[in-house]
């Protein structure tokens, strides 16, 4: 019976390495070498290695991996590179656009427009490529970089005016309630024609928020006007989506269902 | 209060006891159940990742046929009907249908215990899976815990071979092989009562709560990656050396697994914040208290040691374990824990609240009070015994635990004929605990052959 030299464990005749260190089950290689035909120059093994952040113990430890002769980014490098790319290419279109504005105008003007732009689309992908183990800084930079870069348009018009009063708030709107849906939508434990209320009562909502936002910024006061009629509209439908859902697609007998 | 009084008083609570076990109700749409003390909590704990799935595998020494299997396991699940039943949220608990859909046998692709979430509707709370000559059985621990899956798997393979024309060999639902129903046998209410709420010892004082327990610092594997590692050890070797240093099966290798965290606890690279390393040691409340039930009857004992203290040798940590493991493996002392998880259950303000407010506090007491106390955990589910017509045809038994995000790893063991079958199901990328654990044994000097489970990761 087959050990590995290791651990002490005995292998199985058929294993092809120790499920506990990996050390290949050198019986079973040499037998493989007798019994094998001859191959290409592909070099195929087994190599141990390991991304853990386990101590050293002195015990070899790893994953087990297939190395098929060529180079195989992990998920993790995909992203790196596609980040690094739309970054210089970003860079790029930056100093290009800039680099024309000066030289047509003499000075940085309709450049800015584009070039925030890309500086959003930049902060986007950086959130969602490289932030990959730290959701709290994704979410961070993907909450905060559409209000950033409307600030930043008006910034380049001189001044900050309708942005701060305006644009940011419904984009902050805009955003907390795209979040409360996304969340909602993720824990519902069936999905189906409640998902459609969700929205409803999420589009319900963004039009009472926007409503608000330009009365006060227009009128400084809030007098809602369109947003109830839209709201009046979407709501009784939702609820009904809801009462399908729940108590006519799913039915069931009020005695389970109320069990205490 | 005299001894009639006494009587009558016992009298009572047994049957207010029995009226609160049952769990299976009838109504113009069929019959439905509820779940039981310790599975009413696992819906809110399950995720496609921590799926709550234990498994149960049992290998032949054929390649099972795929057509047979599928007809015993029609007439075992409708025997075991109390087990073919998916999941439905009610307004203040959960409870289970009979699911509609007919009964089949999958491929067993993939990792064990994963890609399952009994929370999606329609899902069935169990599958058989087949893969060349081993039937593996996955069940959710809402459902049933280890001994209730036993008894369907046992079943289902004593059917399987009575349809090839290999008879049992002994008397079935009676004895020895009273956990083996033939299908078509009369089916017990007993056999799905809720065991916590029948044995309710009403008001005792509740356990203390556990302290935050050390847990292996180790990145998980993806989603969807379950690792099980298996190996085979002589049972009589292993009994032999625990009956060398005067302790039990359990005790020997519960010792063996606390020695692998201490080692693994010293070898950080910085002194842990939590001292505590703890090892939760399930205990089969059927021995204290007769009960047929296949659902959940199984409570927690915990053997815990302070690294404070500093490193033990093996045999001070096996002559803890071996204590502390004696000193609260009796009826009294558990009693404290259905104490208090029945008498949560039962308090009336909880059971008022409903369901979704309930899943969120479940989720958070669970995590405190629950997972955040362990470091490990390890059970024995003791010796499988089939009738001797099967029994000949089956090579080897194995359990591995269900998926656990705190503990990462866990071990589970069983003993068929002459081995013992102990697995470890991981969700951990590293195997250090695995390969400390089976290579202290082989330093015990217990022989340790390890099982090719064919690459699966």
């Amino acid at each position: 019976m087959p050990y590995c030299p290791e651990c002490g464990v005995e292998l199985e005749p058929t294993a092809s390495a120790c499920p506990l260190c990996g050390t290949a089950n050198a019986r079973r290689r040499a037998e493989a070498r007798e019994t094998a035909v001859p191959q290409d120059s592909a070099v195929i093994g087994t190599v141990i290695g390991t991304d853990d952040e386990c101590p050293d113990t002195g015990l070899r430890i790893g994953l087990f991996a297939e190395n098929a002769g060529h180079t195989v980014f992990t998920p993790k490098e995909q992203r790196k590179i596609v980040w690094e790319m739309l970054a210089v290419g970003t860079l790029i279109a930056i100093v290009t656009l800039s680099a024309i504005n000066l030289l047509v105008s003499r000075r940085l003007s309709w450049s800015f427009y584009p070039m925030a732009a890309l500086g959003l689309i930049l902060a986007l992908a950086t959130a969602f490529l490289m932030c990959d183990r730290k959701p709290v800084l994704r979410y961070l930079i993907a909450f905060l970089a559409p209000p950033a870069f409307l600030l930043a348009i008006d910034a380049a018009e001189g001044g900050i005016s309708w942005s701060w009063a305006l644009a940011v708030p419904l984009a902050f709107l805009t955003e907390a309630i795209t979040a409360i849906l996304a969340f909602a939508i993720r824990k519902a434990r069936r999905k189906s024609i409640n998902l459609i209320a969700f929205v409803l009562f999420g589009v319900s909502a963004l039009c009472l928020g926007i409503d608000t936002l330009t009365d006060i910024y227009m009128h400084g006061a809030v007098s809602l006007s369109w947003s109830p009629i839209c709201a009046l509209a979407l709501v009784p439908i939702a609820i009904f989506l809801l009462y399908l859902h729940f108590r006519v697609i799913h039915s069931t007998n009020l005695r389970r269902m109320f069990k205490l | 209060m005299d001894s009639a009084a006494r009587r009558a008083a016992r009298l009572a609570d047994e049957v207010r006891n029995r009226l609160l076990a049952r769990t299976g109700f009838a109504d113009e749409r069929g019959i439905w159940y509820i779940l039981d003390n310790a599975g009413t909590i696992m819906p809110a704990m399950s995720d496609s990742v921590a799926t709550s799935l234990f498994r149960l595998e049992v290998r032949l020494d054929h390649e099972v046929d795929r057509a047979i299997l599928d007809t015993a396991l029609t007439s075992t699940a409708s025997r075991y009907r109390y087990f073919d039943v998916q999941l439905h949220r009610g307004f203040f608990w959960y409870y289970l249908e009979p699911c509609r859909r007919p009964i089949r046998s999958e491929d067993d692709k993939g990792d064990p215990s994963q890609g399952m979430d009994i929370n999606r509707s329609g899902t069935r709370m169990f599958r058989i899976r087949v893969s060349g000559d081993r039937i593996a059985g996955e069940f959710s621990h809402a459902l049933a815990d280890g001994s209730g899956g036993v008894s369907f798997m046992k079943s289902l393979v004593t059917e399987y071979f009575r349809l090839r024309g290999v008879p049992a060999g002994a008397s079935l639902d009676e004895g020895e092989f009273a956990d083996i129903h033939a299908p078509g046998s009369q089916i017990f209410q007993d056999e799905y009562e809720d065991g916590y709420r029948r044995y309710f010892p009403g008001k005792l004082p509740h356990p203390k709560p556990g302290e935050v327990a050390w847990h292996l610092p180790c990145k998980r594997l993806p989603a969807g990656k379950y690792r099980a590692t298996g190996a085979m050890l002589p049972l009589q070797a292993i009994l032999a050396e625990s009956k060398r240093r005067g302790v039990s099966l359990t005790e020997l290798l519960a010792a063996v697994y606390m020695d692998c965290l201490q080692e693994l606890w010293l070898a950080q690279p910085t002194p842990p914040k939590h001292h505590l390393i703890s090892l939760e040691i399930p205990v089969n409340m059927r021995k204290f208290f007769p009960s047929r039930t296949n659902r959940n009857f199984s409570l927690f004992v915990l053997v815990t040691q302070d690294m404070r203290l500093g490193r033990r040798s093996f045999d001070e940590i096996l002559h803890r374990a071996h204590h502390q493991l004696r000193m609260e493996n009796d009826s009294r002392s558990i009693s404290m824990q259905i104490a208090r998880n029945v008498g949560s259950a039962s308090n009336m303000s909880v059971r008022l609240v409903p369901l979704v407010v309930k899943d969120f506090f479940a989720r958070i007491l669970f995590r405190v009070y629950g997972d955040n106390t362990l470091s490990g955990f390890i059970s024995n589910l003791g010796q499988i015994r089939m009738p001797p017509g099967p029994a000949e045809h089956v090579r080897s038994w194995g359990l591995i635990p269900a998926p656990s995000k705190s503990t990462f790893t866990n071990a589970s063991m069983l003993s068929w004929k002459d081995n013992l079958y102990l697995h470890f199901g991981s969700l951990a990328r590293s195997r250090d605990l695995e390969r400390l654990f089976y290579t202290r044994l082989r330093k015990l000097g217990l022989p340790v052959r390890m099982e090719d489970r064919g690459g699966e990761e």
